[in-house]
């Protein structure tokens, strides 16, 4: 029988209330493990999917952070949109290696249809560095009219579909169905990425939709109404200000001048998609109507960032270059601090678990002066006795530690897939060195709780509690 | 093994009175018992009996002079000190048994090798042959709980002399069984003390018992003692 051993079956001698110790134990460092698989995870799931693209081009009047999160995460709404001629400038640009268009706007079984070009299979990867394109099952779907489309993982495991399957979409989280059908060409294997519950299809076909096409004629009659408004009102203030002219000379001259510089400021003032009344002469369809949501830019070199923003600024156009990266990071400087705390709170609930061991312990040498009188009298010396209630609270604290990582992980494999669907992370779950820090606390707070009952225990008298009916 | 298994010269032992000043719960001049040999201590009660019992075994510091076992002194030195002759040298038979409730009979009788510094044999080896000699090889697994008081009793006869000890120290082993159990009993433990060479002190009230005994010492209450 060895000192553990002893240990051991006095632990199981009072079951009850070593499962309930242990359980408390266990509670404390799942929770634990799971806040800091959520903390590290949703940060290194956020900052290594950021670095997916150098650069977001989004509406001006987006919100960065907005733009960054619905275009790499597919979480919430841009509300606005940019011109396709901007798509077409990022890819020109000789810096580019890869512009990606983005236009959202439709769902399949509440995933959402993402219109886009086979590049962003190119441009982004998983965790391990391979390449979205070295992921899928089957074949990308082909740029162009082709009314193909590529699951992520999990929107095809939640939809139930496969390869030649073939499906009609809805607008936005409404139920009435596009008259279109697209046909799986494509399933990703899982990469732990955002791209796993995106529905991907080429972007020309999204364009193609007869809603779509729709929406895009009524922006552009519009469009024109405004444009016609505006050339009849530029006309009659132009007949108005001749024979004005005439009549006074300069001094209305100036007023007209005013009114002329307030107008351009309306126009400026506009959506997007008045913009491309500067360009006359362009043949206008569907794409150049309802525009993107946005462009993900990958640069030829990291080093091109700053001069690449710099550029897309001084353009002055309607778009406002974003670096994910940037946003990801002060994103995270605001939280963190939040989730460090939040951390440290749970992690109290360990040691008020140990000193709850403790307590439960301390009180059971009381009844067990008899147990340890028998152990001296057979031989024990003190150190054994001492080594053997410490041994108790350690192997409380270990059991219900270990017990506490396989429920903190087993929590975290549990609610992935909702926390990769809700909020666009990834969190893997391995054991690794938090588990190992956090047996090692446990190991510690194991001797120190053990500590007080232990010396309790060997203030026994031996010669008393062995003899009780004297 | 000139030396005896337990030697014992001018032993005492005083107590302190609630009241102040102490009272002799002992007084021995000298006591020896030879390896193989088996003696019975009866008393009258209050006379020291389990005091000496303990004291013995060290549990309990004597106040003066020299107690040895198989030639080691337990008089004048520390606790550890011992409980390290204790463990080598004693096997301790008790009234109540004192089996641990948590453990089967093979662990109990195992845990009195447990804290030996010299093993010697391996514990389990020589815990199951312990109980194969006292009768219980099929019982081996049960707890105490789940053994009738004869078995029990049995199974702390294996304990004390599973380890070969020099001395076995018996306190009343026989009380709490009926007369043809206890004469069971302390045929057993006369035996398997004899076989293993170990002495043997039994404290007992019983004078049926006593009576099977070739060496019996009286142990009488030591003067201006309160009876």
């Amino acid at each position: 029988m060895t000192v553990l051993g002893l240990a051991w079956r006095s632990l199981k001698q009072r079951k009850l209330a070593s499962i309930l110790t242990g359980v408390s134990i266990a509670l404390g460092v799942a929770l634990t493990i799971a806040v800091i698989a959520l903390r590290d995870g949703a940060e290194s799931s956020y900052r290594q999917t950021a670095r997916g693209y150098d650069c977001i081009l989004g509406p001006t009047h987006g919100s960065t952070l907005d733009i960054v999160l619905n275009t790499m995460f597919h979480v919430g709404d841009i509300g606005g949109t940019i011109p396709w001629e901007e798509y077409e400038a990022a890819k020109r640009d000789p810096m580019v290696k890869y512009a990606v268009p983005y236009a959202v706007g439709d769902m399949f079984r509440g995933f959402k249809v993402i219109g886009t070009s086979t590049d962003m299979f190119r441009a982004l990867e998983d965790g391990g560095g391979t390449k979205l394109l070295d992921h899928i099952r089957g074949r990308p779907f082909k740029d162009g009219k082709h009314f193909e489309a590529v699951f992520g993982s999990m929107a095809a495991a939640n939809t139930g579909v496969g390869i030649g399957t073939r499906f009609r979409v809805t607008h936005g989280v409404g139920v009435v169905e596009h008259g279109e059908q697209w046909e799986i060409v494509g399933i990703m294997k899982p990469t732990g990425t955002p791209a796993d519950r995106g529905i991907y299809i080429a972007i020309d076909t999204f364009y193609e939709v007869g809603d779509h096409k729709q929406a895009g004629e009524q922006v552009g009659k519009r469009r024109d109404e405004r444009k016609k408004e505006r050339d009849d009102a530029k006309q009659k203030a132009d007949a108005a200000k001749a024979p004005a002219k005439k009549d006074d000379g300069h001094g209305h001259a100036h007023d007209d001048g005013d009114d002329g510089d307030d107008h351009e400021g309306h126009a400026h003032d506009d959506h997007a998609h008045e913009e491309g009344d500067d360009h006359e002469g362009h043949k206008h369809g569907t794409k150049e109507e309802l525009g993107l949501s946005a462009v993900g830019v990958r640069l030829k070199s990291p080093v091109l960032r700053l001069r690449y923003v710099a550029d897309v600024r001084n353009a002055r156009g309607p778009v406002q270059a974003v670096l994910p990266q940037d946003k990801i990071r002060e994103l995270f400087d605001i939280i963190s601090p939040i989730g460090k705390l939040l951390t440290w709170i749970v992690a109290l609930m360990i040691i008020v678990a140990g000193v709850g061991t403790m307590v439960s312990l301390y009180n059971t040498i009381q009844g067990r002066r008899r147990e340890i009188a028998i152990l001296r009298a057979v031989g024990a010396r003190p150190r054994h006795v001492f080594a053997i209630i410490v041994s108790e609270a350690l192997l409380l604290c270990v059991l219900g530690g270990v017990a506490g990582m396989l429920l903190g992980h087993g929590t975290i494999i549990l609610i992935a897939p909702f926390l990769l669907e809700k909020a666009g992370v990834f969190i893997g779950s391995g054991f690794g060195t938090i588990d190992l820090v956090i047996l090692g606390v446990l190991v510690v707070l194991g001797v120190l709780i053990g500590l007080l009952p232990a010396w309790q225990g060997l203030r026994t008298p031996v010669a008393s509690n062995l003899h009780p009916t004297e | 093994m000139s030396e005896p298994a337990l030697h014992i010269r001018d032993l005492t032992k005083a107590y302190r009175e609630p009241e102040g000043g102490t009272f002799l719960a002992l007084d021995i001049p000298t006591l020896d018992v030879a390896h193989g040999e088996a003696l019975a201590l009866r008393g009258e009660s209050g006379s020291g009996k389990t005091t000496l019992l303990n004291i013995i075994a060290g549990i309990l510091p004597a106040d003066g002079g020299v107690i040895e076992v198989a030639g080691e002194r337990m008089t004048g030195r520390s606790e550890t000190a011992r409980d390290r002759v204790r463990a080598q040298h004693i096997g301790y038979l008790f009234q109540t048994f004192n089996l641990l409730p948590g453990l089967t009979a093979l662990e109990n009788v195992q845990l009195g090798m447990s804290f030996r510094p010299r093993k010697g044999e391996a514990p389990r080896k020589a815990a199951r042959e312990a109980l194969d000699r006292v009768g219980l090889s099929d019982r081996r697994m049960h707890k105490p709980a789940q053994l009738s008081v004869g078995q029990q009793q049995r199974v702390a006869i294996a304990r004390a002399l599973a380890g070969h000890p020099t001395l076995v120290l018996a306190d009343e082993p026989t009380s709490n069984l009926d007369a043809a159990r206890a004469i069971q009993c302390m045929d057993l433990l006369m035996e398997f003390a004899l076989e293993s060479q170990a002495a043997l002190l039994v404290v007992t009230h019983d004078e049926t018992q006593v009576a099977r005994f070739e060496r019996v010492e009286t142990l009488r209450t030591p003067e201006g003692s309160p009876a």
